[in-house]
């Protein structure tokens, strides 16, 4: 526990690289439709797939141009990182106050790093329609969010819709960096 | 979307947003905002409504990236 309280910045660097990594060798790997593999993946990684947006079994249903079957594969590699992390009993505690400001937080910033690639003509004006509707989606469902946080109800189905919405901008995001 | 999500632990979800921040900017933030909850801190409202903020701002700033884009566009 006070290893991992020290060295969570380092540890969320490698994992943040490693996710970079991921999103490359995804691009050059089909999707896995093995039921035999999706039957290996535990609860607990699906729960986490869930936090990308993803559903293992079903995939994206809508995705940005450009990113391909990616999601699965890619859910299973961070997935897989993160396993060793999240097996350790009683690693982080639970406040679902500070999962909202992060949430807020890291959308804020992706919505910056989209406003950069709009500026620099990263987008076509039918990515950037796509792109405008998830954004304020998101931020929609992050007020909603608040709301329910605020008034003491489950925060969960909102955090499940916020997921999908900040995955798809992510994509495009990254997309712009390409 | 699976049912899997509504047994996830929250924080779960919190990690998961440290490794998105690398690539959004915002890790130095989070990172201090999970130091917090570790030591037992309490989120304010306020906190929530000024995170919010910045939000409204970012998204105000994109939809004027948008509009002078689509001036640029008819001119």
């Amino acid at each position: 526990m006070e290893w991992l309280q020290e060295n969570i910045g380092q540890l969320a660097t490698l994992l943040g690289l490693f996710y970079a990594v991921a999103r490359i060798v995804v691009a050059l790997t089909p999707t896995p439709k093995d039921d035999k593999a999706m039957k290996e993946v535990s609860v607990f990684l699906r729960a986490l797939a869930a936090a990308f947006g993803l559903d293992l079994k079903q995939g994206i249903e809508k995705k940005p141009p450009g990113s391909g079957t990616a999601g699965k594969s890619l859910t299973l590699i961070v997935c897989l990182s993160m396993l060793p992390i999240m097996s350790m009993p009683g690693c982080i505690t639970s406040d679902v106050r500070a999962n909202l400001v992060a949430s807020n937080k890291v959308f804020a910033g992706t919505i910056r790093m989209l406003t950069i690639a709009v500026k620099a003509d990263e987008f076509d004006d039918q990515e950037i329609e796509q792109i405008s509707v998830l954004v304020h989606q998101g931020e929609k469902i992050l007020a909603d969010w608040e709301a329910a946080v605020l008034r003491g109800d489950d925060p969960v189905p909102y955090a499940e819709l916020f997921s999908n919405v900040l995955d798809r901008l992510l994509l495009y995001e990254a997309q712009s960096r390409e | 979307m699976g049912s899997d999500i509504d047994n996830m632990d929250i924080n779960t979800v919190l990690l998961v947003l440290r490794l998105v921040a690398e690539g959004v900017g915002v890790a130095g933030e989070i990172q201090k905002l999970v130091e917090r909850v570790l030591n037992g801190e309490t989120i304010t409202d306020e906190e929530i409504q000024h995170a919010r903020a910045e939000v409204r701002q970012a998204v105000s700033q994109f939809d004027n990236a948008v509009a002078d884009r689509k001036k640029k566009g008819t001119n």
